[in-house]
Protein backbone atom coordinates (compact mmCIF):
# COMPACT_ATOMS: atom_id res chain seq x y z
CA UNK A 1 0.00 0.00 0.00
CA UNK A 2 2.82 2.39 0.94
CA UNK A 3 4.50 2.00 -2.45
CA UNK A 4 1.27 2.85 -4.27
CA UNK A 5 0.92 6.04 -2.29
CA UNK A 6 4.53 6.95 -3.04
CA UNK A 7 3.66 6.26 -6.67
CA UNK A 8 0.75 8.67 -6.26
CA UNK A 9 3.16 11.46 -5.27
CA UNK A 10 5.39 10.60 -8.24
CA UNK A 11 2.40 10.71 -10.61
CA UNK A 12 1.40 14.11 -9.23
CA UNK A 13 4.82 15.56 -10.09
CA UNK A 14 5.35 13.65 -13.33
CA UNK A 15 5.26 16.86 -15.40
CA UNK A 16 8.29 18.22 -13.57
CA UNK A 17 10.00 14.96 -12.70
CA UNK A 18 12.29 14.64 -15.72
CA UNK A 19 13.40 18.25 -15.37
CA UNK A 20 14.16 17.81 -11.68
CA UNK A 21 16.02 14.55 -12.29
CA UNK A 22 18.18 16.34 -14.83
CA UNK A 23 18.77 19.28 -12.49
CA UNK A 24 20.29 16.90 -9.93
CA UNK A 25 22.86 15.84 -12.55
CA UNK A 26 23.34 19.26 -14.11
CA UNK A 27 23.86 21.17 -10.86
CA UNK A 28 27.22 19.56 -9.88
CA UNK A 29 28.43 19.99 -13.48
CA UNK A 30 27.50 23.67 -13.35
CA UNK A 31 29.29 24.10 -10.03
CA UNK A 32 32.31 22.24 -11.46
CA UNK A 33 32.49 24.72 -14.32
CA UNK A 34 31.91 27.87 -12.26
CA UNK A 35 33.14 27.21 -8.74
CA UNK A 36 34.94 23.83 -8.48
CA UNK A 37 36.08 24.28 -4.87
CA UNK A 38 32.38 24.23 -3.88
CA UNK A 39 31.99 20.67 -5.22
CA UNK A 40 31.40 17.84 -2.79
CA UNK A 41 29.26 18.03 0.34
CA UNK A 42 27.94 21.57 -0.22
CA UNK A 43 26.89 20.90 -3.80
CA UNK A 44 25.28 17.63 -2.87
CA UNK A 45 23.40 19.19 0.06
CA UNK A 46 22.05 22.04 -2.06
CA UNK A 47 20.92 19.69 -4.81
CA UNK A 48 19.20 17.46 -2.22
CA UNK A 49 17.39 20.33 -0.50
CA UNK A 50 16.45 22.01 -3.77
CA UNK A 51 15.13 18.81 -5.38
CA UNK A 52 13.22 17.69 -2.30
CA UNK A 53 11.80 21.16 -1.85
CA UNK A 54 10.67 21.58 -5.46
CA UNK A 55 9.07 18.14 -5.75
CA UNK A 56 7.46 18.49 -2.31
CA UNK A 57 6.01 21.83 -3.35
CA UNK A 58 4.59 20.38 -6.58
CA UNK A 59 2.90 17.57 -4.63
CA UNK A 60 1.55 20.05 -2.08
CA UNK A 61 0.17 22.32 -4.81
CA UNK A 62 -1.60 19.36 -6.47
CA UNK A 63 -3.10 18.30 -3.15
CA UNK A 64 -4.21 21.84 -2.38
CA UNK A 65 -5.79 22.06 -5.83
CA UNK A 66 -7.71 18.80 -5.43
CA UNK A 67 -8.57 18.46 -1.73
CA UNK A 68 -11.41 16.06 -2.48
CA UNK A 69 -8.93 13.59 -3.95
CA UNK A 70 -7.25 13.31 -0.55
CA UNK A 71 -10.70 12.84 0.99
CA UNK A 72 -11.41 10.07 -1.53
CA UNK A 73 -8.14 8.31 -0.64
CA UNK A 74 -8.99 8.52 3.05
CA UNK A 75 -12.42 7.07 2.26
CA UNK A 76 -10.70 3.95 0.89
CA UNK A 77 -8.89 1.45 3.14
CA UNK A 78 -5.74 3.59 2.95
CA UNK A 79 -5.21 4.92 6.45
CA UNK A 80 -4.27 8.50 7.11
CA UNK A 81 -1.03 7.39 8.75
CA UNK A 82 -0.15 5.46 5.58
CA UNK A 83 -0.57 8.66 3.54
CA UNK A 84 1.85 10.44 5.85
CA UNK A 85 4.37 7.60 5.83
CA UNK A 86 4.27 7.64 2.04
CA UNK A 87 5.16 11.35 2.02
CA UNK A 88 8.26 10.70 4.15
CA UNK A 89 9.14 7.70 1.97
CA UNK A 90 8.81 9.96 -1.08
CA UNK A 91 11.34 12.39 0.40
CA UNK A 92 13.75 9.57 1.25
CA UNK A 93 13.39 8.28 -2.29
CA UNK A 94 14.38 11.68 -3.67
CA UNK A 95 17.42 11.72 -1.37
CA UNK A 96 18.37 8.25 -2.58
CA UNK A 97 18.09 9.37 -6.20
CA UNK A 98 20.25 12.44 -5.51
CA UNK A 99 22.91 10.24 -3.88
CA UNK A 100 22.88 7.70 -6.73
CA UNK A 101 22.99 10.46 -9.37
CA UNK A 102 25.92 12.18 -7.64
CA UNK A 103 27.81 8.90 -7.27
CA UNK A 104 27.25 7.98 -10.92
CA UNK A 105 28.49 11.43 -11.85
CA UNK A 106 31.60 10.90 -9.72
CA UNK A 107 32.16 7.64 -11.55
CA UNK A 108 32.27 9.33 -14.94
CA UNK A 109 33.53 12.84 -14.18
CA UNK A 110 36.99 12.77 -12.56
CA UNK A 111 36.67 16.26 -11.05
CA UNK A 112 33.56 15.23 -9.10
CA UNK A 113 34.70 13.36 -6.03
CA UNK A 114 32.82 10.52 -4.41
CA UNK A 115 30.81 11.46 -1.34
CA UNK A 116 32.08 10.01 1.91
CA UNK A 117 29.69 8.10 4.11
CA UNK A 118 29.99 10.85 6.73
CA UNK A 119 29.10 13.66 4.34
CA UNK A 120 26.22 11.64 2.88
CA UNK A 121 24.81 11.02 6.35
CA UNK A 122 25.36 14.65 7.32
CA UNK A 123 23.43 15.80 4.24
CA UNK A 124 20.70 13.29 5.13
CA UNK A 125 20.57 14.63 8.68
CA UNK A 126 20.31 18.26 7.57
CA UNK A 127 17.58 17.53 5.03
CA UNK A 128 15.78 15.36 7.61
CA UNK A 129 15.86 18.23 10.12
CA UNK A 130 14.51 20.70 7.55
CA UNK A 131 11.71 18.49 6.22
CA UNK A 132 11.13 16.93 9.62
CA UNK A 133 10.26 20.37 10.96
CA UNK A 134 8.47 21.58 7.84
CA UNK A 135 6.21 18.57 7.23
CA UNK A 136 4.23 18.63 10.51
CA UNK A 137 3.93 22.42 10.23
CA UNK A 138 2.53 22.06 6.72
CA UNK A 139 0.04 19.42 7.84
CA UNK A 140 -1.03 21.76 10.63
CA UNK A 141 -1.19 25.07 8.77
CA UNK A 142 -1.65 23.97 5.15
CA UNK A 143 0.40 24.70 2.07
CA UNK A 144 -0.71 28.31 1.59
CA UNK A 145 0.56 29.46 4.96
CA UNK A 146 3.85 27.57 4.83
CA UNK A 147 4.93 27.96 1.22
CA UNK A 148 7.45 30.72 1.98
CA UNK A 149 9.33 28.60 4.55
CA UNK A 150 11.51 26.90 1.98
CA UNK A 151 11.78 29.93 -0.26
CA UNK A 152 13.55 31.57 2.67
CA UNK A 153 15.70 28.48 3.23
CA UNK A 154 16.73 28.32 -0.44
CA UNK A 155 17.58 32.02 -0.58
CA UNK A 156 19.49 31.83 2.69
CA UNK A 157 21.42 28.62 1.87
CA UNK A 158 24.37 30.27 0.05
CA UNK A 159 24.92 32.54 3.06
CA UNK A 160 24.32 29.93 5.74
CA UNK A 161 26.36 27.11 4.24
CA UNK A 162 29.84 28.69 4.64
CA UNK A 163 28.98 29.47 8.25
CA UNK A 164 27.69 25.95 8.78
CA UNK A 165 30.88 24.49 7.29
CA UNK A 166 32.96 26.39 9.85
CA UNK A 167 30.77 25.09 12.66
CA UNK A 168 31.17 21.57 11.34
CA UNK A 169 34.93 21.83 11.23
CA UNK A 170 35.14 23.22 14.75
CA UNK A 171 32.85 20.50 16.07
CA UNK A 172 34.80 17.90 14.18
CA UNK A 173 38.10 18.93 15.67
CA UNK A 174 37.10 19.85 19.15
CA UNK A 175 34.36 17.44 20.08
CA UNK A 176 34.19 14.66 17.56
CA UNK A 177 37.80 14.09 16.60
CA UNK A 178 38.31 11.52 19.28
CA UNK A 179 35.45 9.45 17.95
CA UNK A 180 35.95 6.76 15.38
CA UNK A 181 34.32 7.11 11.95
CA UNK A 182 31.96 4.30 12.83
CA UNK A 183 30.81 6.08 16.00
CA UNK A 184 30.23 9.32 14.08
CA UNK A 185 28.22 7.52 11.44
CA UNK A 186 26.21 5.68 14.07
CA UNK A 187 25.40 8.96 15.84
CA UNK A 188 24.23 10.46 12.56
CA UNK A 189 22.11 7.41 11.70
CA UNK A 190 20.50 7.41 15.16
CA UNK A 191 19.84 11.16 14.89
CA UNK A 192 18.22 10.75 11.44
CA UNK A 193 16.03 7.89 12.64
CA UNK A 194 15.05 9.76 15.82
CA UNK A 195 14.13 12.96 13.96
CA UNK A 196 12.23 11.01 11.30
CA UNK A 197 10.26 9.08 13.91
CA UNK A 198 9.41 12.15 16.00
CA UNK A 199 8.40 14.14 12.92
CA UNK A 200 6.36 11.22 11.57
CA UNK A 201 4.51 10.73 14.86
CA UNK A 202 3.75 14.46 15.17
CA UNK A 203 2.54 14.62 11.53
CA UNK A 204 0.31 11.56 11.99
CA UNK A 205 -1.19 13.05 15.17
CA UNK A 206 -1.89 16.36 13.45
CA UNK A 207 -3.34 14.76 10.34
CA UNK A 208 -5.54 12.30 12.24
CA UNK A 209 -7.48 15.26 13.67
CA UNK A 210 -7.72 17.16 10.38
CA UNK A 211 -11.14 17.58 8.77
CA UNK A 212 -10.95 16.66 5.09
CA UNK A 213 -13.41 18.85 3.24
CA UNK B 1 -32.98 -7.96 7.43
CA UNK B 2 -29.80 -7.03 9.27
CA UNK B 3 -28.54 -3.50 9.58
CA UNK B 4 -25.70 -2.38 7.36
CA UNK B 5 -25.08 0.96 9.03
CA UNK B 6 -26.06 2.23 12.46
CA UNK B 7 -25.37 5.84 13.32
CA UNK B 8 -26.08 6.85 16.91
CA UNK B 9 -25.90 10.28 18.56
CA UNK B 10 -23.60 11.86 16.00
CA UNK B 11 -22.54 15.39 16.89
CA UNK B 12 -20.24 17.71 15.00
CA UNK B 13 -19.88 21.49 14.98
CA UNK B 14 -18.48 23.78 12.28
CA UNK B 15 -18.71 27.43 13.16
CA UNK B 16 -22.42 28.26 12.87
CA UNK B 17 -23.44 24.81 11.64
CA UNK B 18 -23.78 21.66 13.69
CA UNK B 19 -24.95 18.09 13.34
CA UNK B 20 -27.15 17.50 16.36
CA UNK B 21 -27.64 14.02 17.70
CA UNK B 22 -27.92 12.43 14.26
CA UNK B 23 -29.11 8.82 14.51
CA UNK B 24 -30.41 6.45 11.85
CA UNK B 25 -30.11 2.89 10.61
CA UNK B 26 -29.70 1.47 7.11
CA UNK B 27 -31.07 -1.98 6.44
CA UNK B 28 -29.66 -4.59 4.10
CA UNK B 29 -31.27 -4.80 0.64
CA UNK B 30 -32.48 -1.21 0.84
CA UNK B 31 -31.70 1.87 -1.19
CA UNK B 32 -31.88 4.73 1.28
CA UNK B 33 -32.28 8.26 0.06
CA UNK B 34 -30.70 10.89 2.27
CA UNK B 35 -32.59 14.05 1.44
CA UNK B 36 -32.43 17.67 2.45
CA UNK B 37 -31.91 21.10 0.99
CA UNK B 38 -28.42 22.48 0.27
CA UNK B 39 -26.55 23.10 3.51
CA UNK B 40 -28.80 20.77 5.53
CA UNK B 41 -25.88 18.58 6.62
CA UNK B 42 -25.96 15.70 4.13
CA UNK B 43 -22.32 15.96 3.03
CA UNK B 44 -21.10 16.59 6.58
CA UNK B 45 -22.97 13.52 7.80
CA UNK B 46 -21.52 11.35 5.04
CA UNK B 47 -18.01 12.64 5.63
CA UNK B 48 -18.33 12.11 9.35
CA UNK B 49 -19.58 8.56 8.81
CA UNK B 50 -16.58 7.86 6.58
CA UNK B 51 -14.18 9.34 9.12
CA UNK B 52 -13.16 12.16 6.79
CA UNK B 53 -14.12 14.71 9.42
CA UNK B 54 -13.78 14.16 13.14
CA UNK B 55 -16.87 13.88 15.28
CA UNK B 56 -17.47 15.37 18.71
CA UNK B 57 -19.46 12.33 19.80
CA UNK B 58 -21.47 9.42 18.51
CA UNK B 59 -20.94 5.86 17.33
CA UNK B 60 -20.85 4.50 13.79
CA UNK B 61 -21.23 0.81 13.08
CA UNK B 62 -21.00 -0.78 9.67
CA UNK B 63 -22.16 -4.40 9.41
CA UNK B 64 -22.37 -4.48 13.22
CA UNK B 65 -18.71 -3.48 13.68
CA UNK B 66 -17.47 -0.26 15.25
CA UNK B 67 -15.88 2.08 12.72
CA UNK B 68 -13.29 3.22 15.28
CA UNK B 69 -11.94 -0.29 15.75
CA UNK B 70 -12.30 -1.80 12.29
CA UNK B 71 -11.92 1.22 10.01
CA UNK B 72 -9.73 -0.38 7.33
CA UNK B 73 -11.66 -3.64 7.24
CA UNK B 74 -14.97 -1.80 6.95
CA UNK B 75 -13.80 0.65 4.31
CA UNK B 76 -12.76 -2.34 2.24
CA UNK B 77 -16.47 -3.22 2.03
CA UNK B 78 -17.71 0.27 1.16
CA UNK B 79 -17.81 1.86 -2.26
CA UNK B 80 -17.82 5.65 -2.19
CA UNK B 81 -18.88 8.21 -4.75
CA UNK B 82 -18.06 11.73 -3.66
CA UNK B 83 -19.67 14.84 -5.06
CA UNK B 84 -17.67 15.70 -8.21
CA UNK B 85 -15.65 12.48 -7.95
CA UNK B 86 -12.71 13.62 -5.88
CA UNK B 87 -9.91 12.94 -8.34
CA UNK B 88 -6.57 14.42 -9.28
CA UNK B 89 -7.72 15.95 -12.54
CA UNK B 90 -4.26 15.98 -14.08
CA UNK B 91 -4.04 12.19 -14.01
CA UNK B 92 -5.56 9.80 -16.50
CA UNK B 93 -8.25 7.39 -15.34
CA UNK B 94 -5.74 4.51 -15.58
CA UNK B 95 -3.30 6.37 -13.32
CA UNK B 96 -6.00 7.25 -10.81
CA UNK B 97 -7.16 3.64 -10.80
CA UNK B 98 -3.59 2.45 -10.21
CA UNK B 99 -3.60 4.51 -6.99
CA UNK B 100 -7.07 3.53 -5.77
CA UNK B 101 -7.27 -0.16 -6.71
CA UNK B 102 -4.41 -1.50 -4.50
CA UNK B 103 -6.27 -0.21 -1.45
CA UNK B 104 -9.02 -2.81 -1.87
CA UNK B 105 -8.42 -6.47 -1.06
CA UNK B 106 -11.29 -7.61 -3.31
CA UNK B 107 -10.53 -5.42 -6.31
CA UNK B 108 -11.71 -7.08 -9.51
CA UNK B 109 -9.89 -6.04 -12.67
CA UNK B 110 -12.54 -7.89 -14.66
CA UNK B 111 -15.39 -5.87 -13.10
CA UNK B 112 -13.41 -2.69 -13.63
CA UNK B 113 -12.89 -3.39 -17.33
CA UNK B 114 -16.53 -4.39 -17.76
CA UNK B 115 -17.78 -1.11 -16.25
CA UNK B 116 -15.26 0.99 -18.19
CA UNK B 117 -16.48 -0.62 -21.42
CA UNK B 118 -20.14 -0.36 -20.43
CA UNK B 119 -19.70 3.37 -19.76
CA UNK B 120 -17.50 3.85 -22.86
CA UNK B 121 -14.68 5.27 -20.77
CA UNK B 122 -11.16 5.31 -22.18
CA UNK B 123 -8.69 4.59 -19.33
CA UNK B 124 -6.04 6.72 -20.99
CA UNK B 125 -8.25 9.82 -21.04
CA UNK B 126 -7.25 12.60 -18.67
CA UNK B 127 -9.77 13.12 -15.85
CA UNK B 128 -9.79 16.89 -16.41
CA UNK B 129 -11.30 16.33 -19.86
CA UNK B 130 -14.24 14.25 -18.59
CA UNK B 131 -17.76 15.67 -18.57
CA UNK B 132 -19.65 15.71 -15.28
CA UNK B 133 -21.61 12.63 -16.35
CA UNK B 134 -18.45 10.75 -17.30
CA UNK B 135 -16.80 11.66 -13.99
CA UNK B 136 -19.76 10.22 -12.15
CA UNK B 137 -19.61 7.06 -14.25
CA UNK B 138 -15.90 6.69 -13.56
CA UNK B 139 -16.49 7.29 -9.88
CA UNK B 140 -19.17 4.62 -9.91
CA UNK B 141 -16.83 2.25 -11.75
CA UNK B 142 -14.27 2.56 -8.96
CA UNK B 143 -16.95 2.10 -6.31
CA UNK B 144 -18.41 -1.00 -7.98
CA UNK B 145 -15.16 -2.78 -8.88
CA UNK B 146 -14.23 -4.14 -5.47
CA UNK B 147 -17.35 -6.10 -4.55
CA UNK B 148 -18.53 -3.48 -2.09
CA UNK B 149 -21.40 -4.42 0.20
CA UNK B 150 -22.50 -0.82 0.69
CA UNK B 151 -22.43 2.11 -1.69
CA UNK B 152 -22.28 5.56 -0.15
CA UNK B 153 -22.88 8.33 -2.64
CA UNK B 154 -22.83 12.04 -1.99
CA UNK B 155 -25.04 13.94 -4.44
CA UNK B 156 -24.18 11.66 -7.39
CA UNK B 157 -26.93 13.09 -9.60
CA UNK B 158 -26.20 16.76 -8.98
CA UNK B 159 -25.67 18.57 -12.28
CA UNK B 160 -26.41 15.51 -14.44
CA UNK B 161 -28.87 15.38 -17.29
CA UNK B 162 -32.02 13.23 -16.92
CA UNK B 163 -30.69 10.46 -19.20
CA UNK B 164 -27.54 9.88 -17.17
CA UNK B 165 -29.54 10.13 -13.92
CA UNK B 166 -31.89 7.47 -15.22
CA UNK B 167 -28.90 5.25 -16.21
CA UNK B 168 -27.52 5.64 -12.71
CA UNK B 169 -30.83 4.51 -11.20
CA UNK B 170 -30.74 1.40 -13.40
CA UNK B 171 -27.19 0.62 -12.28
CA UNK B 172 -28.25 0.91 -8.65
CA UNK B 173 -31.16 -1.45 -9.25
CA UNK B 174 -28.79 -3.97 -10.92
CA UNK B 175 -26.39 -3.65 -8.00
CA UNK B 176 -29.16 -4.37 -5.50
CA UNK B 177 -30.20 -7.51 -7.39
CA UNK B 178 -27.05 -9.24 -6.08
CA UNK B 179 -28.66 -9.37 -2.64
CA UNK B 180 -27.21 -8.49 0.76
CA UNK B 181 -26.18 -5.04 -0.43
CA UNK B 182 -27.17 -1.51 0.51
CA UNK B 183 -27.07 1.98 -1.00
CA UNK B 184 -26.98 5.25 0.89
CA UNK B 185 -27.54 8.08 -1.49
CA UNK B 186 -27.73 11.78 -0.64
CA UNK B 187 -29.55 14.12 -2.96
CA UNK B 188 -31.65 17.23 -3.12
CA UNK B 189 -33.19 16.04 -6.42
CA UNK B 190 -35.96 13.98 -4.87
CA UNK B 191 -37.48 12.89 -8.19
CA UNK B 192 -34.58 10.42 -8.56
CA UNK B 193 -35.71 8.67 -5.42
CA UNK B 194 -39.30 8.16 -6.60
CA UNK B 195 -38.02 5.37 -8.84
CA UNK B 196 -35.52 3.55 -6.65
CA UNK B 197 -35.57 4.41 -2.96
CA UNK B 198 -36.93 2.04 -0.33
CA UNK B 199 -36.21 4.25 2.67
CA UNK B 200 -35.95 7.99 3.09
CA UNK B 201 -34.12 10.00 5.71
CA UNK B 202 -34.67 13.75 5.86
CA UNK B 203 -32.09 16.03 7.41
CA UNK B 204 -32.48 19.74 8.01
CA UNK B 205 -30.25 22.14 9.96
CA UNK B 206 -28.15 19.16 11.05
CA UNK B 207 -31.13 17.29 12.57
CA UNK B 208 -32.90 14.19 11.31
CA UNK B 209 -36.55 15.08 10.78
CA UNK B 210 -37.72 11.64 9.74
CA UNK B 211 -36.57 8.17 8.78
CA UNK B 212 -39.33 6.27 7.03
CA UNK B 213 -40.15 3.79 4.30
CA UNK B 214 -40.81 5.68 1.10
CA UNK B 215 -44.10 3.91 0.33
CA UNK B 216 -45.46 4.45 3.85
CA UNK B 217 -44.43 8.09 3.70
CA UNK B 218 -46.20 8.66 0.41
CA UNK B 219 -49.28 6.71 1.58
CA UNK B 220 -49.61 8.66 4.82
CA UNK B 221 -49.20 12.14 3.37
CA UNK B 222 -51.50 14.05 1.07
CA UNK B 223 -51.49 17.38 -0.70
CA UNK B 224 -54.74 19.15 0.13
CA UNK B 225 -56.11 22.13 -1.74
CA UNK B 226 -59.06 24.25 -0.67
CA UNK B 227 -60.51 27.66 0.10
CA UNK B 228 -58.63 29.91 2.53
CA UNK B 229 -61.91 30.92 4.18
CA UNK B 230 -62.29 27.38 5.53
CA UNK B 231 -58.97 27.52 7.40
CA UNK B 232 -59.03 28.10 11.14
CA UNK B 233 -56.22 28.03 13.71
CA UNK B 234 -57.26 24.51 14.59
CA UNK B 235 -57.32 23.23 10.99
CA UNK B 236 -54.04 24.94 10.15
CA UNK B 237 -52.38 22.75 12.78
CA UNK B 238 -53.37 19.66 10.80
CA UNK B 239 -50.92 20.66 8.07
CA UNK B 240 -47.15 20.50 7.94
CA UNK B 241 -47.10 23.60 5.76
CA UNK B 242 -49.66 25.75 4.02
CA UNK B 243 -49.17 27.91 0.97
CA UNK B 244 -51.79 30.54 0.44
CA UNK B 245 -52.61 32.43 -2.73
CA UNK B 246 -55.58 34.60 -3.66
CA UNK B 247 -57.15 31.50 -5.26
CA UNK B 248 -56.90 29.27 -2.23
CA UNK B 249 -54.48 27.22 -0.17
CA UNK B 250 -52.48 24.03 -0.62
CA UNK B 251 -50.85 22.15 2.20
CA UNK B 252 -49.29 18.83 3.13
CA UNK B 253 -50.92 16.79 5.84
CA UNK B 254 -50.29 13.48 7.55
CA UNK B 255 -53.69 13.64 9.28
CA UNK B 256 -55.98 13.20 6.32
CA UNK B 257 -58.98 11.79 8.18
CA UNK B 258 -59.05 14.79 10.55
CA UNK B 259 -58.66 17.19 7.63
CA UNK B 260 -61.57 15.52 5.85
CA UNK B 261 -63.71 15.82 9.01
CA UNK B 262 -62.99 19.52 9.49
CA UNK B 263 -62.69 20.75 5.94
CA UNK B 264 -65.21 19.91 3.27
CA UNK B 265 -65.00 21.10 -0.28
CA UNK B 266 -61.30 20.18 -0.63
CA UNK B 267 -59.19 18.58 -3.34
CA UNK B 268 -56.89 15.75 -2.26
CA UNK B 269 -53.83 14.80 -4.30
CA UNK B 270 -50.96 12.39 -3.87
CA UNK B 271 -47.92 14.18 -2.43
CA UNK B 272 -44.48 13.84 -4.00
CA UNK B 273 -41.34 13.26 -1.95
CA UNK B 274 -40.41 16.86 -2.60
CA UNK B 275 -43.78 18.11 -1.29
CA UNK B 276 -43.35 16.05 1.88
CA UNK B 277 -39.73 17.14 2.32
CA UNK B 278 -40.62 20.81 1.99
CA UNK B 279 -43.60 20.31 4.30
CA UNK B 280 -41.41 19.02 7.12
CA UNK B 281 -38.72 21.64 6.54
CA UNK B 282 -41.23 24.49 6.62
CA UNK B 283 -42.88 23.04 9.71
CA UNK B 284 -39.54 22.90 11.48
CA UNK B 285 -38.64 26.42 10.37
CA UNK B 286 -42.01 27.66 11.71
CA UNK B 287 -41.47 25.84 15.02
CA UNK B 288 -37.95 27.27 15.34
CA UNK B 289 -39.27 30.81 14.81
CA UNK B 290 -41.95 30.28 17.49
CA UNK B 291 -39.40 28.78 19.92
CA UNK B 292 -36.92 31.60 19.40
CA UNK B 293 -39.62 34.14 20.24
Amino acid sequence: MLLHLVKKDILLVKKYLLFMLLVVIAFPLFIMARNPEFLGFNTFLISVIFTEFMLYQYVSIAEMKYPKATALLCGTPYSRSMLIKARYAFLLLIFTYCYVAYTVLALFVPKVEYLTLLSTLTALLISTILFGVYTPIQYKLGYERTKYFFSIVIVATPFILPALSNVDIRLDFIELSAMSMLAKCLILIVAVIAILCISLIVSIKIYSKKDLL
Amino acid sequence: MSSILEVTGLNKSYGDFSLSDVSFTLEEDCITGFIGINGAGKTTTIRTILGLVTRASGTIKFFGKDMNKYEQELKDRIGIVLDDGGFYDELSMAEMTSIISPAYSRWSEQDYKTFMERFSLNPRQKIATLSKGMRMKYSLTLALSHQADLLIMDEPTSGLDPLIRSQLMEILKDYMKQGGKGVFFSTHITSDLDKVADMLILINNGRILFEEEKDILIDTHRLVKGDIKDLTDETRNLFLNIQETEFGFSGITNQLSKVQKNLHDILIERATIEDIMLGYIEKETKNNVITSR
